[in-house]
């Protein structure tokens, strides 16, 4: 860490000097820029950190990004830091508290709550009054969220409702309807979804029908992959007010035991700690969000397909995930900060990271490029453009992280099959109620 | 007088070399150890949370832990059961292997290497590596078992056999650096008490019981006051293979404090069970060290 930081100085040290010595040979760049900062003196040297838990790909489309920022703006530097996702709360908190945060920072719904609510996110409402910049064609319930008092703290970039991708090679192999065909018919339900992954199942060769798991997902499960089941089966979680634990019902049960029996009884489903992964062609159908599709797309062993989610007694349950930039109040370069996150959130950027996030600018939502990032333009309308309406996104809490550590450890209970579902409910509800009053 | 006063100028100088020669690690240890565990003492004393201002709460955390917390004592369990298992595993391998590769026979340096190279691996990357090995169904020892024919449970999720897993990750681990110290002390024994206890007669056994053994004590003490500490302070391989679970069945305290810590951010009470973890290896420790005059026979 010191290390580092040494390191960081004098990299800074010496961009510094180098800087200040071509501003003395009255280098043009230099003088442009100190006239748009508006002081007159040569354009400082300004490091930005940026955090994100996105994967490689993700990364370099960023640094891409920021190679052509940098042709405006010569003197910011922008490095990106990559946080696991399950950890990114956690030490995003940390950094926080000590001082130490990025100055930009991706942040997932459920952890809004807790830092705009302590005051740790800059109010960055002056990014829509440039013209340009086009704010209005953000939509409006996506700024939600991020948005208090009237003011803006951040803006949304991805907010993928989730779907299943399907095996088509395997569905044609058994001649089966696909999800695509049944959903078309108005036969896509849990039900069906089962009965096809029955079918699918093949022990022998290791092929499951249906993972409702994400990937890495075993953990998270119950926020990250299983909020649609619930939902689809016409229960919740928590009651719409988020005051009170509302699992323990009938239906709530239901749904919990349809996704036991689908790994314990009828072994549909993968079991508990498995990682097999779409890619390896031994999952027939996978849930997953819209930021898979990188990944998805570079199959070649087998033919793919998206389709929208069953639906249950509750309908489909859809839900929509959701990260925004925001940046952080105790950044030394708010301006900077927000001038940049104003350059990733532009419609051009935007129509950029359209390639792995649903973009939440309605004119590159409903443009022809983005129809082209999934398999086929009509998979992607149904299965992203057409879901939008109906999704939901997940409800997010100040004191989120207690209640995921009762959740998980709730839920684990249906993985060790230690208790019957009825029980799992009953405990958790007495575990989690006092923490939602 | 000044013949007196000279050895003692000597000696003041002298010590303040040794003063100076010693600084840096004395410096080390207070700045970064010392003080912050001076700190996380008066913390525990505090509710300090980093969503909220803290204010001094007296002895309610320790109150809390003893009367009202059955997470605490549940990991309290766990920590034990974890302590109880891996230590005769691990002393008890380390000293057979190191009995075995004291051995003149062709390849003992090759054997050797292997066991000690896990001691030197970074412990994340060894535990990330068993978490495949015992994946269900894709990991390599279940795909093993199914070519046998025995479809294999699911290791990480079975809450009677999350920690025997872990406990065995563990010992292989850390074995290799126990069996390099008992090979150590075996090679210093002297070979004239094997010779004339041959010439008596003695059965191999009969060596091992009455020499071996009793010579290696000082080692064997250190070994056992090593991976007892260590064991009590496991944290990695259950953050990195099982998180805790499922459910709290891997709960360990050293887990429950980052739990509390930097998941809850419950800084203050985490700072008071830190305490009763630093307390309990002390108490162990003191014991230890008093029995040490009945255990070894031989100390030089």
């Amino acid at each position: 860490m010191n290390n580092r930081m040494n390191k960081g100085l004098g990299i800074g040290l010496a961009t510094v000097l180098l800087t200040g010595a071509l501003a003395g040979c009255g280098s043009d760049s230099g003088s442009k820029e100190s006239g748009a900062s508006g002081s007159g003196a040569p354009a400082k040297e300004i490091k930005l950190k940026f955090s994100i838990w996105g994967n490689d790909t993700h990364k370099a489309m960023y640094e891409t990004m920021i190679e052509n920022y940098r042709k405006d703006h010569p003197n910011v530097s922008v490095e990106i830091m990559t946080i696991p996702s399950a950890d990114y709360q956690q030490k995003l908190s940390v950094l926080m508290a000590s001082k130490t945060a990025p100055d930009i920072v991706w942040l997932m719904e459920r952890s809004i709550p807790q830092f705009l609510g302590a005051g740790q996110l800059a109010d960055i409402s002056g990014i829509k009054d440039d013209p340009n910049y086009k704010f209005e064609d953000l939509i409006p319930s996506t700024l939600e969220l991020l948005t208090k008092d009237g003011k803006t703290y951040g803006i949304p970039f991805s907010t993928p409702p989730n779907m299943i991708y399907y095996n088509k090679t395997l569905f044609a192999e058994k001649g089966l309807k696909t999800p695509t065909e049944l959903y078309e018919e108005g036969n896509w339900t849990y039900d069906e979804m089962a009965k096809a992954a029955a079918a699918l199942t093949d022990k022998s060769k290791g092929v499951y029908g249906v993972n409702l798991i994400r990937p890495n997902g075993w953990t998270t499960s119950w926020t990250e992959s299983l909020q649609t089941l619930v939902w689809a089966f016409g229960a919740d979680y928590f009651s719409a007010d988020g005051k009170q634990f509302a699992l323990n019902t009938p239906a709530g049960i239901d749904a919990l035991q349809f996704y036991s029996d689908a790994m314990f009884k009828s072994e549909i489903h993968p079991k508990p700690g498995d990682q097999t992964t779409f890619e390896t062609g031994k999952i027939a159908m996978q849930q997953d969000l819209f930021s898979y599709m990188g990944k998805a797309k570079a199959i070649a062993d087998f033919e793919w397909d998206i389709a929208p989610m069953p639906s249950g007694a509750g309908g489909q349950g859809t839900t929509l995930g959701y990260a925004g930039y925001a940046v952080t109040k105790d950044s030394e370069h708010v301006a900077e900060a927000t001038d940049f996150v104003k350059y990733l959130t532009s419609p051009e950027n935007m129509a950029v990271t359209s390639q792995f996030f649903v973009p939440s600018r309605k004119s590159v939502l409903e443009s022809q490029d983005f129809l082209n990032q999934g398999p086929s333009p009509e998979s992607v309308k149904t299965a992203v453009l057409d879901q939008m309406a109906g999704a939901r996104v997940r409800p997010a809490f100040q004191n989120f992280q207690q209640i995921d550590e009762k959740m998980k450890i709730g839920f684990d209970s249906i993985y060790t099959k230690s208790k019957p579902i009825e029980d799992i409910v009953k405990d958790l509800e007495k575990e989690v109620s006092p923490l939602l009053k | 007088m000044s013949k007196a006063a000279a050895p003692s100028k000597l000696r003041r100088r002298n010590a303040w070399y040794g003063y100076l020669f010693i600084s840096p690690m004395m410096l080390g240890f207070l700045i970064f150890l010392a003080a912050p565990i001076v700190y996380a003492f008066g913390l525990s004393f505090t509710d300090y949370s980093l969503l909220h201002p803290s204010s001094f709460i007296g002895g309610d955390n320790y109150v809390r832990l003893v009367s009202g917390d059955k997470q605490f004592w549940h990991t309290l369990g766990n920590t034990l059961y974890f302590s109880a298992g891996l230590i005769p595993l691990n002393l008890g391998l380390a000293l057979a292997l190191a009995l075995l590769l004291n051995q003149k026979l062709p390849g003992t340096g090759v054997f050797r290497t292997v066991i000690f190279t896990p001691v030197v691996t970074s412990i994340v990357v060894w535990a990330i590596v068993w978490k495949y090995v015992f994946a269900t169904d894709a990991g390599l020892l279940n795909q093993i078992l199914a070519a046998l024919g025995i479809e294999g449970p699911a290791w990480l999720y079975d809450t009677a056999l999350v920690m025997p897993v872990v406990i065995v990750v563990s010992v292989l681990k850390k074995v290799g650096m126990n069996m390099v110290i008992f090979l150590a002390a075996l090679q210093d024994v002297p070979k004239m008490y094997y010779e004339a206890a041959t010439i008596d007669g003695a059965s191999r056994w009969r060596q091992f019981r009455s020499i071996t053994l009793p010579m290696i004590t000082p080692s064997l003490f250190l070994t056992l006051i090593i991976t007892l500490i260590g064991s009590l302070k496991v944290f990695s391989q259950i953050a990195v293979m099982t998180d805790g679970g499922p459910g709290t069945s891997t709960y360990v305290l050293v887990y429950y404090i980052y739990q509390l810590a930097y998941k809850v951010f419950d800084f203050g009470y985490a700072s008071a069970v830190a305490f009763v973890l630093f307390f309990l290896v002390l108490l162990l420790t003191v014991v230890q060290w008093n029995l040490r005059t009945r255990w070894v026979h031989h100390e030089q």
